[in-house]
């Protein structure tokens, strides 16, 4: 997939303005070969050092009396969601496979399962959804969709897991995963500027 | 990335979303019947089906180290050796389809409910 710097590069020179050689052969080489394992090692550790970050943030904000137990806001998803619209297929796997394994060593096989679930469906979902760009769904409708997905990927998995459907959580899953799916889809685009800049520093 | 922030359709999509929320949050509660039972789950089995109505006084159940309290109202799960905690929290389940569920302990507490046995006759 072309790099996000490369489509802003080529949006800015349009047609009539010569692109500078350079730029024109790393194009060339971006598109024929794949990204050299080096930047995508160094582009997937950032991108999910970021994600793990925001989880952790996530974690010291004060529990709000009125939500259900257990109810987070997913920050992190905000991250999954920019490596979905920016970063390739394959980096945005690892990203989704690294955040789920941190709770492998953190709170056990089951939530690692269960994380690891409900991530790939949302990630599918994700990249589903850009990909169909007749629709082009807007950024608040991607984060509140990939919410809900990931909230019903983790419901499969715990129902999975624990033997019996637990579909009484259905509800506030839907319900909070479309409110804390609006609030990402409005950090996402707080973020989005920050984001690029630092995708686009890796390409000097 | 020219896409969109917010079209218009979002609100439709929320909306819809809020909608089904509502609906399989009122569907058990509307559709349950009389008896309370509450299903305890245990590494994928149910271990414990305790029909509310013949308690008397509440009840604790002890599975995989989770301490639960039922009684004729509901059940709630009192503690368990979890770090989270996210079951304890889940406080009393009252009605159907109410459901509490450790699952680093693996437990799964469910309200559910069942048709009352209608009785032809009762002799003394």
């Amino acid at each position: 997939m072309m790099c996000l710097a490369d489509m802003k590069q080529k949006k800015e020179n349009s047609p009539s303005v010569p692109v500078p050689p350079t730029r024109e052969r790393q194009k060339q080489q971006g598109k024929n070969k794949k990204k050299s394992p080096a930047r995508f090692a160094a582009e997937t550790g950032i991108l999910a050092a970021l994600a793990l970050a925001l989880s952790f943030l996530e974690s010291l904000l004060p529990v709000v009396p009125f939500l259900p137990p257990g109810a987070k806001l997913g920050l992190a998803n905000t991250v999954v969601m920019f490596s979905a619209l920016a970063a390739s297929v394959p980096q945005t796997l690892a990203v989704v496979f690294i955040k789920s394994a941190f709770l492998l060593f953190q709170s056990g096989a089951s939530a690692f399962f269960i994380s690891l679930c409900g991530g790939l469906l949302s990630v599918s979902v994700l990249l589903i959804l850009i990909r169909i760009r007749r629709l082009s769904v807007s950024m608040i409708a991607l984060s509140v969709v990939s919410a809900i997905a990931h909230n019903i990927g983790q419901l499969i998995a715990a129902s999975i897991l624990s033997g019996t459907g637990l579909w009484g959580y259905l509800p506030a899953l839907l319900f909070f995963g479309a409110v804390f799916g609006v609030i990402t889809g409005v950090v996402l685009k707080v973020l989005m500027p920050a984001l690029f800049k630092l995708q686009n520093s890796l390409h000097r | 990335m020219n896409r969109k922030f917010f079209s218009k359709y979002d609100s439709i999509l929320l909306l819809v979303i809020f909608l089904i929320a509502g609906v399989v949050y009122f569907w058990p509660r509307f559709f349950a019947e009389d008896q309370k039972t509450v299903e305890i789950y245990a590494d994928t089995a149910l271990v414990e089906q305790i029909d509310c109505s013949q308690l008397l006084k509440p009840t604790e159940y002890e599975i995989n180290g989770v301490v639960i309290e039922v009684s004729s109202a509901g059940a709630r799960i009192l503690s368990s050796p979890c770090p989270d905690q996210i079951c304890v929290r889940q406080g009393e389940l009252r009605e159907n389809g109410d459901t509490a569920v450790c699952a680093p302990q693996r437990v799964v507490v469910k309200m559910t409910t069942k048709e009352k046995k209608q009785q032809d006759a009762i002799v003394y």
